[in-house]
């Protein structure tokens, strides 16, 4: 074996693997690949089958050591599975992997602990699974436990502690063991401030001895700890590079999934102010305003339109100078309207108020102190746009509501489609605000 | 130094232990253990076995101390309890329900069928419930299946000690106890049974996965067993059923061992012969198979 092929750790080629929508599909195939192995031939299976579906299809990636890949997907993209099948607790329906050395791996959190023992026994336990001598486990069990930072709680049982403690425990055990391929699942991510700096730390450690996998939802973690990353899509690879660039692709392939998603609800506040108010919403009047009739109550507030004074509303997000009802937290966006006016209106307020999911409200944006000229007196059509250099709520899903009215007197009030937010930034807290850094003789200190 | 030469040697041992693991290659593919022979089966599991020594000890304390640890009267059950089914049917041997047998005391006998029967039909149990209730470990870790399957002996190890040593109380004050040496073939003609039940397990444990329905027949099959395998009462020498129980590899087990660890002879030597041979063929297929199945066993999880 040349030098070059001993530092690939990890080598998967060509991997599918199958899996059924419903038990029974899933004891048939079972069956089929038992057949298949018992009579001594290969378990391969390339045809599909009423209630299969491929859970990974042409997977091929390879591992060096001193690499950390980053596995990123949306739930079912077959992150998971890839794991499982990498570390050999599933055997691939087609194609290999190859693994040089040994493997640790973290998929599921406190699986193969004995939870009716101490962690100090259980220490003892795992290296064992891995192939560790009692007395090799005695010689690492101090790193072990320091890292774990358990304290006397090594040793009651297991079954006592919490998850985050099982977690520390089980970290500990796989890098200091230090593998020559590592799998981490998502659990990592779990843990509190500290203990992920710590585990970043020691995976940066473990990186130029070892090849690492390590799948996440958190893009701030596969940004700072890998060194390339893949994007799993419906069990197939959709990219594959810098870990910067996996992460503009899985933020933009979210973003065309999410509008896809949220595009029947545009409909819904189209048809909100129709022509004739519907049967059911008998016209009211809110306090503030005698003139418009409410069609429809809803938990953002009234959808409401004085059809004396305005004709037509039309509103929309753009980002990226298109209609958009998918945004970004990091990108500049605009919002856009027309107002038919039937008469002259004075005094235009125009205000948008941005929801979350639950009802509450999040982020006002009105005219109120603005008051430019031109929204004196209003007439025919009014055309406008307000422009955010970043839209910076962070992702989720949003609903913006817009209200115009004349002297305060409400003369329209509509709730728009949802919207969602996708970022390639780390989500945290309600609101990422725009920042401008200084430092050194250009910052300003006293 | 001594001591650092020592060290040295130790360090150097470690490293070279290192070197081989990280030397290890293996591939997965959809032929993964495809073709694998018993040889190969024997040894991955014997190293299996070995390495998680630890851990099959621990399941096996825990999986016996369980059983007892919400009870108040703990231990006594421990003790109590497997005594039950021998006390069982030597009431009815004692109410003349069932006919006895004028070869050895119809405790002694009892004892015996009853501790043969529960170590003889263990092994198929066992193994298949192994594989069923701790699916989410063997689907989750590399742990053992054998380490799994043997961690669940605990208790019918214990049960069979204690039967054992109420069938030594009633050899004493009953007779029957054994006098000539060939009852010491006793012992390994018990490793053969093991390994044929052990086999019989495995393969119906594969068969189990696809359809639990194996599961339920079994344990049918072996709840009438007992009145078919000469337990607690002898059955008929003559006739078509005495011609059958030849056939019921239980039967033969149950009384083969039975006579030769009292009388120290076998009753058919060729039977036992040939059930003891074709139980350790099926033993080498059974594990040549469950070790091809035992990827996709585990992944069923």
């Amino acid at each position: 074996m040349t030098e070059a092929s001993n530092d690939v750790i990890l080598k998967a080629s060509g991997v599918y693997k199958k899996f059924g929508r419903s038990n029974l599909v899933a004891r048939r195939q079972l069956a089929a690949r038992l057949g298949a192995v018992l009579t001594g031939r290969s378990a391969r299976h390339k045809r599909i089958r009423t209630g299969d579906f491929w859970s990974l299809q042409d997977i091929n990636l390879e591992v060096q050591r001193g690499e950390v890949l980053g596995v990123i997907g949306l739930n079912g993209a077959g992150k998971s599975t890839l794991l499982r099948v990498l570390y050999g607790l599933m055997a691939p329906d087609l194609g290999e992997i190859e693994v040089n050395g040994e493997t640790g791996a973290l998929i599921e959190l406190g699986a193969g602990f004995e939870t009716s023992l101490s962690g100090r026994e259980n220490v003892f336990i795992k290296g064992a699974l891995m192939g560790r001598s009692r007395r090799e486990m005695e010689e690492m069990f101090p790193a072990i436990h320091k890292f774990s930072e358990l304290g006397d709680f090594i040793n009651s049982p297991i079954s006592g502690y919490s998850s985050g403690m099982r977690l520390r425990l089980a970290f500990a055990i796989a890098s200091t063991i230090t593998p020559d391929l590592l799998l981490l699942d998502e659990i990592v991510s779990v843990g509190d401030f500290s203990f992920k700096q710590k585990c970043r730390s020691r995976l940066n450690e473990m990186s130029e001895r070892a090849g690492v996998v390590f799948a996440s939802h958190s893009m701030s973690d596969i940004r700072s700890m890998c060194t390339k990353a893949i994007v799993l899509q419906k069990g197939q690879i959709m990219f594959r590079g810098e870990p910067d660039l996996a992460i503009d692709f899985y933020t933009d392939m979210q973003a065309q999934i999410e509008s896809k998603r949220v595009a029947p609800a545009r409909k819904e506040p189209e048809k909100a102010p129709p022509k004739e108010p519907a049967k059911a919403a008998s016209p009211a009047k809110t306090p503030d305003s005698p003139e418009a009739n409410i069609i429809k109550d809803t938990r953002f507030g009234v959808i409401a339109m004085d059809r004396k004074k305005v004709s037509r509303a039309d509103h929309y997000w753009k980002m990226d100078g298109k209609p958009a009802n998918v945004l970004d937290t990091c990108k500049p966006a605009s919002f856009h309207f027309e107002i038919e006016c039937l008469e002259t209106i004075q005094d235009i307020e125009i205000g948008l108020m941005i929801w979350d999911e639950k009802g509450n409200k999040l982020a006002p944006i009105t005219t109120e102190f603005v008051q430019p000229d031109r929204l004196r007196e209003a007439s025919g059509k009014v055309k406008g746009e307000v422009s955010l250099p970043q839209f910076s709520l962070v992702p989720g899903r949003y609903v913006t509501t817009i209200a115009i009215s004349e002297k305060g007197l409400l003369l329209y009030r509509n709730v728009l489609e949802e919207i969602s937010v996708v970022s390639s930034a780390r989500s945290i807290g309600v609101v990422r605000l725009p920042a401008e850094w200084k430092f050194g003789d250009d910052a300003d200190v006293a | 130094m001594a001591t650092d030469l020592s060290a040295d040697k130790e360090e150097r041992g470690r490293e070279d232990a290192a070197k081989a693991r990280s030397g290890r290659s293996i591939v997965y593919s959809p032929g993964y253990r495809a073709r694998s022979g018993p040889i190969e089966a024997i040894s991955a599991y014997a190293r299996e076995i070995r390495r998680d020594r630890w851990q099959v000890w621990m399941n096996f304390l825990r999986k016996f101390k369980s059983s007892y640890s919400t009870t108040f009267a703990g231990m006594f059950w421990a003790f109590a309890l497997p005594l039950v089914p021998i006390g069982a049917y030597t009431l009815l041997a004692t109410m003349r329900v069932v006919s006895t047998t004028d070869d050895m005391s119809h405790l002694v006998y009892i004892a015996l069928g009853v501790t043969l029967y529960a170590y003889v039909t263990a092994p198929i149990e066992q193994t298949m419930a192994a594989l069923k209730s701790d699916k989410a470990l063997l689907s989750s870790t590399h742990i053992g299946v054998f380490s799994v399957i043997l961690g669940r002996f605990g208790t019918v190890v214990f049960e069979t000690l204690v039967r054992l040593g109420l069938i030594a109380i009633l050899m004493v004050f009953f007779g029957g106890y054994p006098t000539h040496w060939w009852s010491a073939a006793f012992l390994p003609l018990l490793g053969v049974v093991f390994l044929s039940s052990l086999g019989v397990g495995l393969l119906l444990a594969i068969f189990n996965a696809v359809a639990a329905d194996v599961e339920k027949v079994v344990s049918v099959i072996l709840r009438f067993g007992v009145f078919f395998s000469a337990v607690f009462f002898p059955m008929p020498q003559g006739g078509l059923s005495g011609q059958l129980t030849d056939f019921n590899p239980i039967h033969t087990y149950v009384n083969g061992l039975r006579t030769l660890l009292v009388k120290g002879y076998l009753p058919d030597p060729a039977v036992m012969a040939w059930t003891g041979g074709l139980g350790m063929v099926i033993f080498l297929v059974a594990i040549t198979l469950f070790y091809r199945a035992e990827p996709h066993l585990r992944a069923s999880g």
